[in-house]
């Protein structure tokens, strides 16, 4: 086995696995706030992504076009709070359900009814435009240089071509995709942010006492819908950014509610109950996918199984631990 | 000491789809007295204490809890106007430490806003430091220093007990509600903890109600006895009126009672 194609195949699953995991995470906030699976997470993708790209499309420059849709995203938790777990509160699970469902497919019709359900590209690339000269810039004082340099670096990550890192490491002779490495950053660093926010702040505290039990929750005086309200939101932002990363390679359409499903076998694998279990879940999604595509596929007549592999890989770990790697046994709505 | 009136339940009836589980029970808790309630199972007690708390909305009646009357209650709305509790069947967040637990408690008293937790800078990072003190000092007067960082899943049934009681006190409660405190305890467990309610009673001039079986314990550590018995109040008074009461006698300590 070639040492140096193995380790291509694995940073290029680990790249990928940090994506799958930013939707994954957005399932496990959801479930451990309010107790149920959220079917509605693809289109909430598909909604952000395509009120981002119709915004571009009428003029508006890239960050007004992100705040708005962030903002539209955080409106939207607070209505789903407002208007469908508040009055479902203490109702059975399968009720709740139905109405994520139901949000889904509301969801899904508003969408391409205030927009449109044409095919939109979106290249990030294109709102960074080109990057200024390094040579040219460092004339101008340190700041401008360094400025011109994280340009450029950008520049770099959300071009197409790859990167070949023995450029960087001597004799290291890997290909990564730059946009991968870029997904890679974004997502990690929200993860990070996430896990710090839910585990550090009095909102995440009160997002865990929640998840644990509702009813001593409430005893201690946490707001159970200003909870729900944020979870959501944040679900929804969430939402917006793993839309635009995955947007840039398969374009804002329907195929984006699609993404989500890459989520399932990551929150199966890491338990759905889990933040950490999500991000290691990720991970061992991704790197066997790859790796099942590298070197079991041949097994299976040629290409393509990276789109089940990964199911599979899910169901040998729910057949060994059913509530996932970090999964609490059981949880229970009062 | 003159005796004031800190909350009265006056006829309060509660029944789930026709099942009575309080039938017009009226009775008062004085400032600063612990009250013990107390009958055979199913007679409505913990019913009761869900009413204070706000988890159920009786069908009739009022509570008066601090000089201001409710006909409707929520949990969150009793927690911030001074009420904490602990559970039967003991309700802790089952995945965090100790100190997480009891520091939940300190939910309400923590001022800083969504956006201010979001950066972690300045009220939020001060915050912490004053309610990790507060949370310090109740860890240090349970006894349970050397567990502070253990997920409490991993503790024995008396101590998570004792950890529940930690989170309650962390809201600084005007009133105490407590379902069956010492339910399951061994002998020295149960002397502990009557040892910590009698003193949350004196020393922080906390209201108590709780809910027990144990005469030994509740003659022993209470002011004020309500007694009841199929939903229904059948005797209330200071605990040497009850121990003579036939009324009580016959429906509940005339049974040998066993745990």
């Amino acid at each position: 086995m070639d040492l140096l194609y193995f380790s291509e195949v694995i940073i290029s699953g680990l790249l990928t696995g940090v994506m799958y995991s930013l939707v994954a995470i957005g399932f496990v906030l959801i479930y451990k706030s309010s107790g149920v699976f959220n079917f509605a997470q693809g289109t909430m993708l598909l909604f952000a992504g395509l009120t981002f790209v119709k915004l571009t499309e009428q003029g508006v420059s890239f960050w007004y076009a992100f705040m708005l849709t962030m903002g539209a995203m955080v409106v939207m938790g607070i209505l789903i709070e407002r208007f469908i777990m508040r009055p479902l509160a203490n109702q059975s699970l399968l009720s709740l359900f139905m109405a994520t469902v139901g949000l889904s497919i509301f969801l899904e019709g508003f969408s391409q009814g205030i927009w449109d359900s044409a095919v939109h590209g979106l290249k990030l690339s294109e709102f960074l435009g080109e990057p200024p000269p390094i040579e040219a810039a460092c004339q101008n004082g340190f700041f401008a240089c360094v400025w011109a340099r994280f340009l450029n670096i950008l520049a770099a990550l959300l071009s197409p071509n790859p990167i070949f890192l023995s450029d960087y490491i001597p004799g290291f002779d890997v290909l990564i995709g730059a946009f991968d490495i870029f997904a890679a950053i974004i997502a990690g660093s929200m993860i990070i942010g996430l896990s710090i926010f839910f585990q550090k702040t009095k909102t995440g505290m009160s997002l865990r006492a929640v998840s644990d039990d509702h009813l001593a929750a409430m005893a201690v005086g946490v707001p159970l819908s200003r909870i729900w309200a944020v979870v959501w939101a944040v679900t929804g932002v969430i939402g917006l950014v793993a839309g635009l990363l995955w947007a840039d390679r398969i374009s804002v359409s329907f195929t984006l509610t699609q993404v989500v499903l890459k989520g399932l076998p990551v929150i199966l694998v890491g338990g759905l109950t889990s933040i950490p279990g999500a991000i290691i879940g990720g991970f061992i999604i991704g790197v066997s996918e790859k790796l099942g595509e590298i070197y079991v596929a041949e097994w299976f007549g040629g290409q393509g199984i990276e789109n089940w592999f990964g199911y599979t890989i899910a169901l040998l770990f729910i057949l060994m631990r059913p509530a996932g790697l970090f999964g609490e046994k059981e949880i229970e709505r009062v | 000491m003159a005796k004031e009136v800190f909350m009265a339940l006056n006829n309060i009836s509660l029944s789930f789809k026709g099942v009575k589980a309080i039938t017009d029970i009226s009775f008062n808790v004085m400032k600063g007295e612990v009250c013990a309630l107390i009958g055979p199972n199913g007679a409505g007690k913990s019913s009761m204490l869900n009413v204070i708390n706000g988890v159920y909305t009786p069908q009739q009646g009022t509570i008066m809890f601090d000089g201001v009357s409710y006909t409707r209650m929520h949990p969150r709305l009793m927690a911030i106007r001074g009420i904490a509790r602990t559970f039967q069947n003991i309700a802790l967040f089952q995945g965090m430490t100790v100190l997480d637990n009891i520091m939940t408690g300190r939910n309400l008293k923590m001022k800083s806003t969504f956006w201010e937790q979001a950066i972690f800078f300045g009220r939020p990072y001060f915050e912490e430091i004053e309610h990790r003190h507060k949370v310090e000092e109740i860890i240090e007067f349970l006894q349970i220093e050397a567990i502070r960082n253990t997920p409490v899943n991993k503790l024995p049934y008396g101590l998570q007990k004792r950890v529940e009681l930690g989170r309650a006190l962390a809201m600084e409660p005007k009133l105490l509600l407590l379902d069956e405190p010492m339910a399951g305890m061994n002998l020295e467990e149960k002397k502990d903890m009557s040892c910590f309610v009698g003193e949350i009673n004196r020393e922080l001039k906390t209201t108590i109600v709780l809910i027990e079986h144990d005469m030994s314990v509740v003659m022993d550590i209470s002011d004020h006895v309500v007694v009841m018995d199929y939903g229904e109040k059948i005797g209330d008074g200071t605990p040497e009126e009850i121990r003579g009461d036939p009324a009580v006698i016959e429906a509940y300590l005339g049974v040998a009672h066993t745990e």
